[in-house]
């Protein structure tokens, strides 16, 4: 108890940090507030956007003009977004299903979309990540004041003790600081309507987690450059320069490489024209059957049908295979991301962000499986209007929510390797800075 | 009691060299040298925080030469409080060291009383307060254990008469306690009030061979004895 009194009076009774802690509550509120504008915003979109898709149905004359239109499919954002409203892999996208070869995934910038831009931590997850560790690693080079004072304190107790009760007290209030952060903008998200589910929970309870983690980690850092440093001024030197170097360098340094490795996917108009040649061919050859049977028209409808199977059977599936194919590589190259980024704190925080958001890669990679999936299903009902049932009216494939795609929050594959890796990383910087310090106090 | 033998420190002992010495009970013993690393060196192996290449170091008769704790009240000299620039306030601060022994605490508030300074006085902060105050509690909290043997590194230097003579009648009154008081310094007029016995370092060497002791040493020529052994 000792200790525990004596850090929180160490923390709070200086001006700096209240004001800060402060000034981060604030500017927490502020983002919350935007990322639950921007949510309604959204929910407003959503509305539109499905009475938009039921008139459109209504306009078309045949099943021709539905088959070669289609319609749009939205990603649906979670509540949890609110959070991340800056922080996610893209914003509200949206996909174009239809009987055509290409597959569609895009973001509208058209009209007052231009004004939903990104910007780089301008939200909650933001504010932690960017202040949050700036903070943290200032505080961590505060937990001893000097060499002198540390012998002065030793004249009552040992090293092992004052060095680690001390630490962990401060530990133990600086994390307080953040849980009481996260327990704010919760409660005023509910206060705000914003209804996040029993569900979402075990996605924010992570996350929680792994942010404390992540700050606890830059606290250890900032004592050891302290120790390192010898105590001297420098440190704060050091501390800026080893914290700007986390926040902004190394993760442009993984992003520029892992778009140099995007690079290598095969490209969209590779693939499209790939596609396109595909259903030409096979264009082609149906007309040629076709103008053969031209005297007899009641032998078309069979051929026709015949043709729409086929293609159904064999070229469409073949260019589902060249979608799966670049899916796979895709996929590939997110696991490679995802693997890179366990290895540094910084970079993983944005991935566990990316995914719990709910617009992440593995959210993507949801979306895009669902898309080729409805495509394949929107065909089966083309062909079946179109041919063999021959229907005049037309008649919505979207009966309920299909055009809707619920974002699913994910918790990455690789979480628990996360939380076990940066906890090795606090252990080890902890017993660096322990050791050092001895070597200090008590020299040969 | 605190005795030292053959005390070698350095490259070839080039900081302190085959030092030997013995500070008994109830007395105050003066080391006086002009390097200051050589008077820091000393104290730190006598705090504990030095590991020596030779010799010995007795404590009560007890060996503690390997010891971390070697049962010896330790003051060193303070020119500032940056580095106790703490946001806590003198009050927090003596409440952390003693923790929650009574006995320590009543210890630091009697010899503040002393130094005219209350309890009421203490709740200022650190970082805000005189250096004269601080030193105050920085003193008391480093006497507050009541060991038999006392070392202090320079900690008058003049700054201020009135403090210097309230912590000259502290050392007499624990020199009445028999506490063996070794006092480090590198001011030969200061020592001339205070010292029982006296020796000088120079080179790293203990000088003379016995130490002066203090009726000799008023009757010696103080700036004969500074070039001798301090110039």
């Amino acid at each position: 108890m000792r200790f525990l009194r004596y850090e929180f009076l160490r923390i709070f009774r200086d001006k700096k940090v209240n004001l800060f802690v402060i000034f981060l509550f604030v500017l927490s509120l502020y983002y919350i507030s935007v990322g639950i504008s921007e949510y309604m915003g959204f929910l407003n979109k959503k509305e539109n956007f499905i009475a938009y898709e039921k008139q459109k149905v209504k306009q078309y004359t045949n099943y021709t003009q539905y088959g070669g239109y289609g319609f749009r499919v939205l990603y649906e954002l979670s509540p949890v977004t609110v959070f991340f409203t800056n922080s996610t892999v893209f914003k509200d996208i949206e996909s174009n299903v239809d009987t055509l070869e290409i597959l569609k995934i895009y973001h509208s910038f058209k009209g007052k979309n231009l004004f939903t831009q990104k910007g780089s931590f301008k939200d909650f997850s933001g504010i932690v990540f960017l202040f949050g560790s700036l903070f943290m690693i200032y505080m961590g080079a505060g937990v001893i004041e000097s060499k002198n004072y540390m012998r002065f304190v030793l004249k009552q107790m040992d090293l092992k003790r004052v060095f680690f009760k001390a630490l962990f007290s401060r530990l133990f209030w600086l994390n307080m600081i953040f849980v009481l952060l996260f327990e704010f903008v919760y409660f005023f998200t509910l206060i705000k309507g914003i209804s996040l589910h029993v569900q979402n929970i075990p996605y924010i309870l992570p996350f929680l987690l792994y942010t404390l983690l992540f700050l606890n980690f830059f606290f250890c850092i900032g004592s050891l450059i302290k120790v390192l440093s010898k105590f001297e001024m420098i440190t704060y030197m050091w501390v800026f320069l080893f914290w700007f170097v986390s926040i902004f360098l190394i993760p442009e340094i993984n992003r520029v490489y892992l778009f140099n490795e995007s690079q290598k996917l095969p490209t969209n108009e590779k693939i499209n024209i790939k596609k396109l040649k595909t259903l030409m061919d096979f264009e082609k050859r149906g007309l040629e059957l076709l103008l053969k049977k031209k005297d007899s028209l009641t032998k078309i409808q069979p051929i026709n049908i015949k043709l729409a199977k086929e293609y159904r059977k064999n070229e469409f599936m073949l260019n589902v295979s060249r979608e799966m194919m670049l899916r796979k590589k895709l996929r590939n190259l997110i696991n490679y991301y995802e693997k890179s980024s366990l290895l540094y704190p910084s970079l993983y925080y944005s991935f566990v962000s990316h995914e719990i958001s709910g617009q992440g890669f593995y959210g993507y990679l949801g979306f895009y499986d669902y898309i080729i999936n409805l495509r394949r299903e929107f065909l089966e009902y083309y062909i079946q209007k179109m041919y063999i049932k021959r229907s005049q009216k037309i008649e919505p494939f979207v009966k309920h929510n299909e055009n809707i795609f619920g974002a699913k929050n994910h918790l990455p594959e690789t979480y628990l390797y996360g939380i076990l890796i940066i906890m090795c990383y606090c252990i080890i910087l902890i017993g660096i800075s322990y050791f050092r310090l001895r070597n200090l106090i008590y020299k040969k | 009691m605190i005795k030292i033998e053959h005390l070698e420190y350095g490259e070839n002992g080039s900081l302190l060299n085959d030092l030997n010495m013995g500070i008994e009970n109830g007395e105050i013993y003066c080391l006086i040298c002009k390097e200051e690393q050589c008077l820091e060196t000393l104290f730190e192996i006598l705090e504990g925080f030095r590991k020596i290449n030779k010799g010995k170091i007795f404590v009560d008769s007890n060996d503690v030469t390997e010891s971390e704790k070697k049962y010896i009240s330790s003051v060193n000299h303070i020119e500032d409080i940056g580095d106790f620039e703490i946001e806590v306030t003198l009050n927090n601060f003596i409440d952390y060291i003693c923790g929650n022994n009574i006995n320590l605490k009543n210890r630091v508030l009697e010899i503040l009383f002393q130094f005219n300074l209350f309890e009421k006085d203490l709740n200022i902060k650190i970082k805000n307060s005189n250096l004269i105050d601080f030193k105050a509690v920085y003193l008391a909290i480093s006497l507050m254990n009541d060991e038999n043997n006392i070392v202090i590194n320079d900690f008058i230097r003049g700054e201020d008469k009135e403090f210097e003579l309230k912590f000259n009648i502290l050392l007499e009154e624990m020199k009445q306690k028999d506490k063996a008081i070794l006092y480090l310094t590198g001011n030969i007029f200061y020592v001339y009030n205070i010292a029982d016995r006296v020796s000088f370092i120079k080179n790293g060497s203990l000088m003379p061979a016995e130490p002066i002791i203090s009726e000799h040493l008023k009757e010696m020529d103080m700036m004969a004895l500074y070039r001798k052994y301090l110039n």
